[in-house]
């Protein structure tokens, strides 16, 4: 290190040092208690409990849209229930064995390839029949399983002579197409335009008539010329 | 003296008031010095370590260990104190392009040339423009691109700064030595 001016101005510069005035400390302290006094500002409670309202509210909302969307969903592309007092409605007692098969059939059809499996792997699962009632009527066993999704298998309700009917209260969404029932509406329009249409097939007018009833004139005189008379005709 | 230290640091970083009493005894006279070789009067550098002290006792926790505080605590007050230039004087460097650094003849000359030499005295006479460049360059060890970082100017002002105050050492020795010769 040779003895240049910059070492000495570098050297003499690092021994300086000056006393500050009696103040200063004083002044530092008062500063750093007034920075310490301010983090302790606290945001209130309230704003924090909104703010935890706001997002709860939030996820509830979603939730439930979510919710109906998947409702609406389901509705719209698998709504296929079986109760039993429709079953015994409609179904003749001799034919109720047929009826059944067929409608397994109809709904083996209906339901895609890929849920089939699905399907036959739930039939498995009705192994335990809740209880067994007997009808006296059509001396058929039924057997109520608790399952949602039970439906009878094909080879076993011939045979055995059991109908396995779905669990009376639950219905068992199925895919099948849409019924469309007659509304009270359709049938009011419908005769709405049954009596529209008979009220034109009375009506005799014509097109331009307007249904003023002008009587006709005898005689039409202008300027003292009889121009039309019934009389002379 | 180092182990002492250490203990003052330790409690400092728990926002002891003693300790940081301590720190502020230790350094304030340094600190002081340095923050007057930039804004020149005692006031403006005794407001200056004001701000740096209790920059330094708040952020404490950002310092590494007590062996680095010292010159942690003098970039807070280099800093500090070039902001408080910028906020109350009014420098205004031009650009001045592509400038080349002049040879460094004065400052590489024998220190026994200048006997009877006071820094003090050079830094409270030498134009503020030119210092704040010169400070840096010289005391702090900054490259030019450095400075130009710090002051938000270009690297060719820096050099021609720095090139301004070598000019300025130069007249500033002259004068000297022609008003010692004149005593004479």
């Amino acid at each position: 290190m040779k003895n240049s001016l910059k070492n000495k101005l570098k050297t003499e510069y690092e021994n300086l040092s000056e006393q500050p005035s009696q103040n200063v400390w004083g002044r530092i302290e008062a500063e750093l208690e007034n920075t310490q006094e301010k983090p302790e500002i606290k945001i209130p409670q309230k704003f924090s409990f909104w703010k935890v309202a706001a997002v709860a509210l939030f996820f509830i909302s979603v939730g439930l849209l979510l919710n109906q969307l998947m409702n609406n969903k389901i509705a719209q592309n698998e709504e296929y229930f079986v109760q039993k007092e429709n079953i015994e409605k409609m179904v003749p007692e001799g034919n109720q064995q047929k009826s059944v098969s067929e409608k397994e059939n109809h709904f083996q059809n209906s339901i895609p390839e890929s849920t089939k499996i699905a399907d036959h792997q739930s039939v498995n699962h009705l192994e335990k029949p809740i209880r067994k009632i007997k009808n006296p009527e059509s001396e058929t066993e039924r057997i109520i399983f608790s399952e949602k999704t039970a439906i009878a298998s094909k080879e076993d309700s011939p045979k055995s002579g059991k109908i396995y009917l779905v669990n009376e209260e639950k219905k068992i969404p199925v895919i099948k197409e849409q019924i469309k029932y007659v509304t009270a509406e359709d049938l009011l329009f419908e005769r709405e335009a049954s009596k529209s249409l008979k009220e034109q097939e009375k009506d005799t007018r014509k097109l331009g008539d307007i249904g003023v009833n002008i009587e006709k004139p005898k005689s039409v005189k202008i300027l003292g010329i009889t121009v039309y008379s019934e009389e002379n005709k | 003296m180092q182990k002492n230290f250490k203990h003052i640091f330790s409690l400092a970083l728990k926002q002891d008031r003693l300790a940081q009493k301590s720190i502020y005894e230790i350094f304030s006279g340094r600190m002081l010095a340095v923050a007057k070789s930039y804004v020149n009067s005692r006031e403006d550098a005794e407001d200056v370590l004001v701000t740096a002290f209790c920059k330094a006792f708040s952020r404490i926790g950002e310092c590494s260990d007590e062996k680095s505080f010292p010159f942690w605590l003098r970039k807070i007050v280099v800093n500090d104190s070039i902001t408080f230039i910028r906020k109350n004087k009014n420098i205004l460097y031009y650009d001045a392009g592509n400038v080349e650094e002049i040879g460094n003849e004065i400052l590489d000359e024998d220190e026994n040339n200048f006997p009877n030499f006071d820094v003090e005295n050079v830094l409270a006479k030498m134009p503020l423009g030119y210092k704040l460049v010169f400070n840096l360059y010289i005391f702090e060890d900054k490259k030019h691109q450095e400075i130009a970082g710090i002051l938000n100017i270009s690297e060719g002002t820096s050099k021609s700064q720095l090139n301004k105050a070598k000019k300025w050492l130069v007249e500033f020795f002259n004068q000297n030595e022609n008003e010692k010769f004149i005593k004479k």
